[in-house]
């Protein structure tokens, strides 16, 4: 299947899909009963929140499991996401969409997270003495475990934030580029540029890891 | 076209990312590039490797969600206590001022007292304190010294002056 067949046939009706925001009628329709949702949320209507939390809690969640592995975590950062919405509300502006704005609350409290964690890592590992990071011999390479995705993921943790944040968004969740801009507060333009470096990188990285997966097999075959 | 520039075009056909004339411009080049059509089916291959993998994970996420409750719940017990909090916070913030304000006037109206009552008020005739019992009225003027000179020669008390 070519990437543009598979582009077309993600880009059939999905109830979980982002892009149903820019799906004409349906996207006028559901933002503006977000915006009546927003607005009854704001006079005290608890319920209201309830009815957005299970609008967009699959896509959040989806969103949120392209950065971090455990599905544990992601239910806990996707919570963390909808309180922190749910007391933000007051600097919502009602003229513009719900959607990105939201969106951007969760792409941002992800990111943070990450970082912290990446910091704790760093820490930790200049903490730990240099035995416990050698590598066994006898455990075999982690990659030739993994699944597929498993391996994608693996190459695009290596691609820097700002490019990564834009290919996952593009090119696993199928946001358009408009809403990545309105989601990251970037111009459309520094958006499409974004993602031709990231696929570049995508591209470069993974040509590396099969080369050095096929280098490993041959090593492997001779050694037996 | 230069191929760096077909290449960045390249990156974004293969997302479908890319308008209808720029794509014209691409094919053009592409039909006379044997480097940029490498590299556009290159990209085109590392792009389906990375939605195939997209579409991967996203069937696990779906199974991963089946029977899942909503997070409504956690979300509602967790906002309803932050606005309970809130609340208690705002009623807190509001009673410390109150008090902090009722505080500083009481402390102002009894300073205000104690200098009051360290300054000494010489009494007057018609004010309140002629009535106390404690207080000593004046003793009466001599009269022979309340006369003035002019009375006491009219009254010839002076005659022997010379």
């Amino acid at each position: 299947m070519t990437a543009h067949s598979r582009r077309k046939e993600q880009t059939q009706p999905d109830t979980d899909s982002p892009s149903q925001f820019d799906d004409g009628m349906s996207a006028e329709h559901d933002a503006a009963s977000d915006a009546r949702l927003v607005e009854e949320v704001r006079r005290g209507d608890q319920d209201a929140y309830g009815e957005l939390v299970r609008r967009y809690e699959r896509r959040l969640l989806r969103l949120i499991l392209r950065f971090v592995s455990d599905f544990e975590l992601a239910r806990d950062l996707a919570q963390e996401v909808f309180i922190r919405a749910y007391e933000r509300l007051d600097q919502f502006d009602p003229s513009r969409r719900f959607g990105p704005w939201f969106f951007r609350i969760g792409v941002n409290l992800t990111l943070d997270y990450l970082r912290k964690r990446k910091r704790r890592g760093w820490w930790k590992l200049f903490s730990e003495s240099a035995t416990e990071r050698l590598p066994e011999p006898e455990v075999e390479d982690p990659r030739l475990q993994m699944d597929l995705s498993q391996e994608v993921r693996t190459v695009i943790e290596q691609i820097p934030e700002k490019y990564r944040t834009v290919l996952v968004m593009r090119d696993l969740e199928n946001f358009s580029t408009s809403e990545i801009a309105a989601i990251t507060d970037r111009k459309e333009a520094t958006i499409r540029w974004r993602l031709i470096e990231a696929r570049k990188r995508f591209q470069e990285l993974w040509i590396k890891r099969l080369a050095a997966e096929d280098a490993s097999t041959d090593a492997s075959e001779s050694n037996s | 076209m230069k191929c760096k520039q077909a290449r960045a075009f390249a990156s974004l056909m293969v997302g479908n990312d890319l308008e209808s004339d720029s794509r014209a411009q691409l094919q053009r080049h592409l039909a006379i590039c044997p480097d940029c059509r490498d590299f556009t089916h290159q990209m085109s291959a590392s792009m389906s490797v990375l939605q195939e993998a997209g579409h991967e994970s996203a069937l696990l996420t779906q199974s991963q969600m089946v029977g899942r409750a909503s997070l409504w719940p956690r979300v509602a017990e967790a906002v309803t206590q932050k606005s309970l909090g809130n609340l208690r916070n705002r009623w807190f913030n509001g009673s410390v001022a109150t008090l902090a304000i009722a505080a500083t006037v009481l402390a102002m109206v009894s300073i205000f007292q104690t200098l009051n009552d360290r300054v000494v008020i010489t009494p007057r005739p018609n004010s309140a304190h002629f009535t106390d019992a404690n207080y000593a009225p004046p003793t009466p003027p001599d009269p022979r010294m309340t006369k003035s000179p002019s009375l006491e020669r009219d009254s010839g008390t002076q005659a022997t002056t010379p």
